[in-house]
């Protein structure tokens, strides 16, 4: 088992430039401390040299960031992590923060990489995220748990086609509305555009000018080869075939319905991409990234566009960007929906343009008149739109636009100038029956073009419908079979969160937490609990202490079915997560732990002396190898600085005769509150308790000194001890030790005698043999003794002691 | 660790669990046409339907009607 060794951090939140470290030698660590004393910043250390990543400061939010809160503030010196792990043949590896994790191969590599996927630091501030998630933040939250990168991928490809047979239909309901507006317009239908109503209205025309009717639509060619062909026997022709030319260009102008369609769609299409570009959660836009990424690629930048730091690893920060923006699968999906629109209208525009220019070339060549304005002006709008409409315009541009297009009547354009080239027709000589005949030549040629293309663009639309409904229920298929694969992952993970609990909380009709994947929409889960007899949000029901071992339960089932999934990565840090857990849970909190997850690495904080203890008295009977580090001070330039008695002790004994008297009384006085609260505990003397958790030698000392002047075996030998300490721990304070201004300095002799009796103390409670203090055992009753026998001081004998 | 921990479990192979899941669901569907079902049950590449790419699927349907 990859076990960690060591954990060297210099610079980093509460830790100054001294650490110091934590040698942990491959045992699981508990960490106490008052809050504010460095705790977190371990965790802090640990969790960011191996991922990356900070879940109490790289949370999204803005002016929070590892970048902008890593460094210790009282240091001008860059934040420094060391990691040493052991692998599970007993090989070294090591781990610092100028090594690039994804850069790292072989064992090292392949356990950062599981590293990375998170899920192993537990925090108080994080704990109660999963349960108070909406079910689709809570959904998410499980997203690198249930690692469904590759089908999820295989979905997304689902997406696309469906996405791609929506733009096909579009385009062929627009070539559609295309052909049904040339034939209603040059037939004059008012009725539906069909094959029977085309028919009908050009053998009407055919009645009227004296020729059959025909049967279908297929007789129409062969009628516009017969019209052609008498249309050559007129005189003048040459002249009334560039006036008839140019009443057939006009005729095939194209509609700008579709046209004004198209601008409709694009301010729609412009609307939903900017609502789902706002959506984005995280940080900037897809588009800035987009252009920060560009800038990034072609420029030889120091700092970073989007954050204005300097680049510490620019392909990563490119390989970031780049991830950021494939996860938006929706936003790029719109963002080609909104290309393919904008493709539409410029296509629609560029048409309208080539035939107003042939419109004119034809009006040059079949008059020698001037170009009527009507025409010219419709070019001067049409024209700029065709390059405008080559990037995207603005949503109030195209708007805008629609404004323009829609007040522009085509018709009554195309009429003017059929009425302008029928008079000339008309003044041509004997030309009266060339002008029915060509009329009916040219819907001809209408109908030929148009029909066909009606008839094939309404195939199409019938077809792209069909695969985009076939698409769409893949889609759904795919979605359905992710949910049922999750609500069977989420199953187990709630059944084991369960177990988990029911050892916490033996016996209470509380707990059978269930969690469901929502039906609807992409992705949700929905989270309840039972309350005697009541499934409910357990927010709704449960106590604070109940919601947080809830909490603690689903973060252990997550990590023990990612232990059994990854074997080789088995760390479990908790970060003083037992805020408002009363003491019995807290202990089956902590036997829990040591029964379930005694196969993993655990580094645990509190502030909680109390649970401290009784952690350590579970530890005991375990037989686990787990350390206890007690945080005893901390400063602002020092940072940490272990609650270590033995340094007092060394100090004070070696340095009685040259250490200034305020600097003995204090050292003195820490080496009393350590060596008391590890008394008081392990003798379970009553001590008056304190929310702070601060315990001073004025709480400390009364209630030992009682107990010891009640047992006679022990006082025989420490009465001049404890009465010297009891006449003169007011040292302590009158040394500044919390901050008092001292109207009376501690004079030396004073200072010394504090000093000495503290050392003398040590001696008589702390075994130089076993390094064990004293504790009470059951049998001889009462009776003082360490581990391994050497110090014992009798209850029952008067005046005596076997002691020492 | 207790017993119950060394069971299989689902989340071992999420995805490979999702895509069996989908291709009965594909199977048993009455609304897939016959053209759409077979070319994804058929074509697979490591368990994952080979068709399953935007131009391929397109393709598929170009071809069905």
């Amino acid at each position: 088992m990859t076990l960690i060794r060591q954990l060297e951090v210099r610079n980093v939140r509460g830790i100054g430039p001294f650490g110091p470290d934590l040698n942990l030698d491959g045992a699981s660590l508990m960490l106490l401390g008052e809050n504010g004393t460095g705790k977190s910043s371990y965790v802090d250390a640990l969790e960011y040299v191996l991922t990356r990543q900070s879940s109490s400061l790289d949370i999204g939010k803005r002016g929070l960031s590892w970048r902008q809160g890593g460094q210790n503030i009282a240091s001008k010196l860059p934040p420094h992590i060391k990691l040493v792990i052991s692998d599970n043949k007993g090989g070294e590896h090591s781990l610092s923060l100028s090594d690039d994790p994804a850069k790292l191969t072989g064992y090292l590599g392949a356990w950062i990489a599981k590293a990375q996927q998170g899920g192993f630091v537990l925090r108080r501030r994080t704990m109660l995220q999963f349960l108070e998630a909406d079910p689709k933040e809570r959904y998410d939250s499980l997203s690198s748990f249930l690692a469904l990168d590759a089908y999820e991928r295989f979905e997304s490809a689902i997406k696309d086609c469906v996405q791609e047979w929506q733009d096909r239909v579009k385009k062929a309901q627009s070539q559609v509305a295309h052909y049904t507006g040339q034939l209603r317009q040059h037939l004059s239908l008012s009725t539906s555009v069909s094959s029977e109503s085309v028919l009908k209205a050009f053998n009407e025309l055919l009645t009227t000018a004296g020729r059959p009717g025909l049967k279908s639509l297929d007789e129409v060619s062969a009628l516009q080869t017969t019209l052609e062909n008498d249309l050559k026997k007129y005189d003048g022709r040459e002249k009334a075939v560039k006036l008839e030319a140019f009443q057939n260009l006009l005729s095939e102008l194209p509609p700008i319905e579709p046209i004004l369609l198209g601008m409709q769609g694009l301010v729609q299409a412009i609307e939903h991409h900017q609502s789902l570009e706002q959506g984005l959660s995280r940080g900037f836009s897809a588009s800035v990234l987009r252009e920060g990424l560009t800038w990034i690629e072609q420029g030889d930048l120091a700092d970073c566009p989007l954050c204005e730091h300097p680049f510490t690893d620019r392909e990563a920060v490119m390989s970031r960007i780049r991830e950021r923006l494939e996860a938006n699968d929706d936003y790029i999906r719109s963002q080609k929906a909104l290309e393919t629109q904008r493709a539409a209208v410029k296509d629609g525009l560029e048409g309208l343009s080539r035939s107003l220019g042939q419109l004119v070339k034809a009006w040059e060549n079949a008059t020698e008149a001037k170009i009527p304005d009507e025409l010219l002006s419709l070019q001067i709008i049409v024209n700029p739109l065709v390059s405008k409409y080559a990037n995207l315009p603005s949503r109030d541009s195209v708007s805008q636009d629609l404004e323009t297009f829609g007040a522009l009547d085509l018709g009554r354009v195309q009429a003017f100038l059929r009425k302008e080239v029928g008079e000339r027709l008309n003044r041509l000589p004997g030309l009266e029956g060339f002008r029915e005949l060509s009329e009916l030549h040219r819907l001809a040629l209408v109908i030929v073009t148009n029909h066909a293309g009606l008839v094939t663009s309404q195939q199409q639309v019938a077809s792209a419908q069909s695969n985009h409904a076939q698409a769409e229920h893949l889609s759904q298929l795919a979605m359905q079979a992710r949910k049922e694969a999750v609500q069977q992952a989420v199953k187990e993970v709630a059944t084991e969160a369960n177990r988990l609990y029911a050892l916490i909380h033996p016996g209470e009709d509380i707990g059978k937490a269930m969690l469901t994947v929502a039906q609807r929409g992409q992705g949700s889960l929905e989270l309840t609990g039972s309350f005697h007899g009541r499934q409910e949000d357990p927010r709704l029901l449960y106590s604070e202490s109940h919601i947080d071992t809830l909490g603690l339960c689903f973060f252990l089932a997550v990590r023990r079915l990612n232990a059994t999934r990854y074997p080789d990565f088995k760390l479990l840090v908790l970060d003083d997560v037992l805020h408002s857990v009363d003491s019995a849970h807290r202990q089956k909190t902590a036997e829990m732990l040591l029964k379930e997850f005694n196969d993993h690495q655990m580094v645990i904080t509190t502030h909680d002396p109390v649970w401290f203890q009784r952690f350590k008295e579970a530890v005991g009977r375990s037989g686990l190898k787990f350390q206890f580090q007690r945080i005893g001070a901390w400063s602002l330039t020092q940072g940490p600085q272990w609650g270590d008695h033995q340094a007092e002790y060394d100090f004070c004994k070696n340095n009685m005769a040259t250490a200034t008297p305020d600097e003995l009384a204090v050292r003195a006085g820490r080496l009393m509150e350590e060596l008391l609260q590890n008394l008081c505990e392990e003798m379970r003397i009553s001590i008056p308790f304190r929310k702070s958790g601060r315990y001073e030698l004025g709480v400390l000392w009364p209630p030992f000194y009682k107990e010891a002047k009640n047992h006679k075996g022990f006082f025989a030998k420490a009465q001049r001890v404890c009465e010297t300490i009891d006449g003169s721990y007011w040292v302590r304070n009158e040394a500044g030790a919390h901050f008092n201004e001292s109207p009376a300095p501690v004079q030396p002799a004073e200072a010394k005698a504090f000093a000495q009796a503290a050392v003398e103390l040590t001696d008589l409670v702390k075994c130089k043999t076993c390094g064990r203090f004293i504790q009470v055992v059951e049998a001889p009753k009462d009776n003082w003794v360490c581990r391994c026998g050497c110090l014992v001081y009798q209850k029952k004998i008067a005046g005596t002691s076997a002691g020492t | 660790m207790s017993k119950s921990q060394k069971a299989p479990l689902a989340v071992e192979n999420l995805n490979q669990a999702a895509i069996e899941r989908f291709r009965n669901l594909v199977t048993n569907s009455s609304t897939l046409s016959k053209e759409w079902r077979e070319a994804i049950l058929t074509d697979t590449k490591d368990g994952i339907p080979s068709t399953l790419t935007k131009t391929n699927l397109v393709g598929k349907g170009e071809g069905g009607k």
